[in-house]
């Protein structure tokens, strides 16, 4: 990065600190640090439900993932919508009915206290330590390209966002949002923009997607109905349903978005306009990869995008093996080139014996390109045991930092920075909320209340039973205010510590997924059951989750499950495991 | 705030006046829904299209 990269970084880390500090400057009653007044309007919402679920995993691991694997990864998403109607009949009335802090608070009502208890834990761990990775995430970036060390990379991120989280609280956090999408947006049309310039003169756009196309990075649909495959329209549409259901109904750093709406209306327009942008901001990053993937057709990829594993192997007696492979691998990618030029006129020409032709052969020179890179990752991991053999996390990077011009490249970081910022402010928002709502007002012991007679000397004429009430509910508020800023704190550190572990996982995107899958089918089927089955009681359902977080952490262990799947497993095991013992004590009942 | 969370879906609920409110753009909200439907169906109509036809 040059010195125009830096000042624009810098300049707009320092302007998202400040601006979130004048807007959250007036938070001093609960109802305005957790949830910014109920004042906010739809697109303020909508940005704050984008700018969450985007964060800064989605900008670098979605392209790579595209890069190697095509746009199947779409389909991820095609429960959203249809999560995105649900929620807006169903949770958003209620919730806003209730007037809410968090939305464990109904479970007690519902249930009892064991239930919004073990809700609101289960949030708590898996949040904590998906907070770790969003931090995680843009300091890679740094480290990778200053060769700073990760763990202060995460500790200065970390610290920025808890300044203006903790001191703002949620209205700080939803505005500084809004600011991070423009952002965002910004950074993703220049990141578009430069990769079309940058492909070969004779390559257009349409060229380029029809390649792509030809190398199969173009196939988005999947209609098969296989449980083991990943990404698929039926994993999408049913397991992807109850994902988002989850994580849009039940997972506090999204449910506070939306609380903040000054209505119903408010707060559903923001759901549902987000339910349209989703599908297309996401098959926008991934045709990125896409073009990332053209792009290196015609430019030599490095053999291994992780430069750390690389730049070590460089110092040892495997030194001439991987330089040997990577001069395979250079020589095989300039023997492709006759073949892509062959592809392109031929399909200019709109000859399709010839493209078949060209494609075929073109896809066999990649195929043994892949051969040779599989050998080098092989002798890679054999240097470094525990290495993480993909590398689709550092595609993108690579890229931006190679071939993006100066002031553009500090300008597109800024956007990934962006989002990592505002997914994590959420996460650390939503922690804090319900670490306070949840357990703090709950169990604190209640201190001794100031009373008319309490108070000593001039005030105790003064001071009336209603002034004296008015005192302790301030006094009430400040506390919570507090201890909301301390938990906010506790929270950041907390991610940050975790956020050095990160390295060690794949994909960064699919572990998320994978980390929230595993409990979110359970907190679904609790909040279902007690949407839907007005019989069943507390215990019934507290004894459900506690078997059902079983059978889906024993699904990911032993079964080779794809992981959405464990959405649906989880909620049906919780909905069916609570509906037995009042299937039997009905019986009873009727004998 | 407890007291306010009596209600459950399932109790005497009292009608929402902010539920009331009419959306953008449509009168009824469930146009919006069927909105939010069709636009999914296009999108998929739509890559299942470009997944064919750049093969």
């Amino acid at each position: 990065m040059r010195s125009l990269d830096w000042i624009i970084l810098i300049a707009f880390l320092a302007f998202i600190a400040l601006y979130g500090l004048w807007r959250g400057r007036r938070a001093r009653t609960a109802e305005s640090y957790l949830l910014a007044g109920r004042s906010l309007r739809w697109y303020t919402v909508l940005f704050s439900i984008m700018a969450t679920q985007a964060s800064a995993i989605t900008f670098l691991s979605t392209p790579g993932q595209a890069y190697a694997d095509g746009m199947r990864f779409i389909q991820f998403y095609f429960g959203l919508p249809l999560a995105m109607v649900v929620l807006s009949i169903t949770v958003v009335p209620l919730f806003h009915r209730l007037k809410v802090y968090t939305a464990y608070e109904y479970l007690e009502q519902r249930f009892d206290g064991r239930v919004r208890t073990l809700t609101a834990a289960l949030f708590l761990v898996q949040r904590g330590l998906a907070a770790g990775l969003t931090i995680y995430a843009p300091a890679l970036i740094f480290a990778t390209i200053l060769g700073w060390d990760i763990f202060w990379m995460n500790l200065v991120f970390g610290s920025v966002v808890v300044l203006y989280t903790a001191s703002g609280g949620t209205r700080a956090v939803s505005h500084t949002q809004t600011v991070q999408v423009l952002i965002i947006f910004t950074g993703m049309v220049v990141a578009c923009t430069m990769l079309i310039r940058l492909l070969p003169a004779q390559v257009s756009l349409l060229d380029a997607t029809r390649l792509a196309g030809k190398l199969g990075k173009l196939e988005s649909i999947d209609p098969s109905f296989n449980l083991h495959s990943r990404y698929t329209l039926w994993s999408g549409l049913i397991g992807g349903f109850f994902l988002q259901l989850s994580y849009f109904g039940t997972d506090q750093s999204q449910v506070q978005r939306y609380l903040t709406g000054k209505s119903v209306t408010q707060s559903r327009m923001g759901l549902l306009f987000n339910g349209l942008l989703k599908i297309p901001m996401q098959i926008s990053i991934l045709f990125l990869g896409v073009l990332v993937f053209v792009f290196y057709q015609f430019t030599a990829p490095p053999l291994f995008f992780n430069a750390g594993p690389v730049t070590a192997i460089r110092h040892t007696p495997q030194a001439a093996v991987y330089a040997d492979l990577e001069q395979q691998y250079a020589a095989l990618h300039a023997e492709k080139q006759a073949a892509i030029g062959g592809l392109l006129t031929a399909m200019h020409r709109e000859d399709a014996v010839e493209e078949a032709r060209y494609a075929a052969g073109l896809k066999q020179t990649n195929g043994e390109m892949q051969a040779v890179r599989e050998s080098a990752i092989d002798l890679l991991a054999a240097r470094h045991p525990g290495m993480d053999r993909k590398d689709t996390n550092f595609v993108f990077l690579t890229f931006l930092v190679h071939y993006l011009p100066v002031g553009l490249l500090g300008l597109v970081i800024a956007a990934i920075v962006a989002a990592a910022m505002g997914s994590t402010a959420a996460e650390l928002n939503a922690l804090a909320s319900t670490t306070t709502v949840d357990f703090y007002r709950r169990f604190r012991r209640q201190p001794q209340a100031t009373t008319a007679a309490d108070a000593s000397g001039e005030e105790a004429g003064k001071l009336d039973p209603a002034a004296a009430q008015a005192v302790n509910q301030a006094a009430a508020e400040r506390r919570t205010v507090r201890f909301s800023r301390g938990a906010t704190l506790f929270w950041g550190f907390f991610a940050v510590a975790f956020a050095d572990y990160a390295s060690r996982l794949g994909s960064l995107i699919e572990a998320v997924n994978i980390l929230g899958s595993l409990f979110y089918g359970t907190i679904l089927g609790i909040f279902l059951t007690a949407f839907y089955m007005p019989r069943v009681g507390g215990r019934a359902v507290f004894r459900a989750a506690l078997a059902a977080e079983t059978v889906v952490v024993a699904c990911f262990l032993w079964s080779g499950i794809s992981f959405l799947w464990y959405n649906l497993i989880g909620c049906l095991a919780v909905m069916g495991l609570s509906w037995l013992p009042s299937l039997s004590r009905g019986r009873l009942t009727r004998r | 705030m407890s007291a306010l969370l009596k209600e459950t879906p399932h109790g005497n609920v009292q009608p929402d006046p902010a539920g009331a409110e009419k959306p953008l753009l449509f009168k009824r909200w469930r146009s919006w829904y069927l909105l939010e439907l069709l636009a999914l169906a296009a999108v998929i109509l739509l890559l299942a299209w470009v997944t064919r036809t750049f093969r």
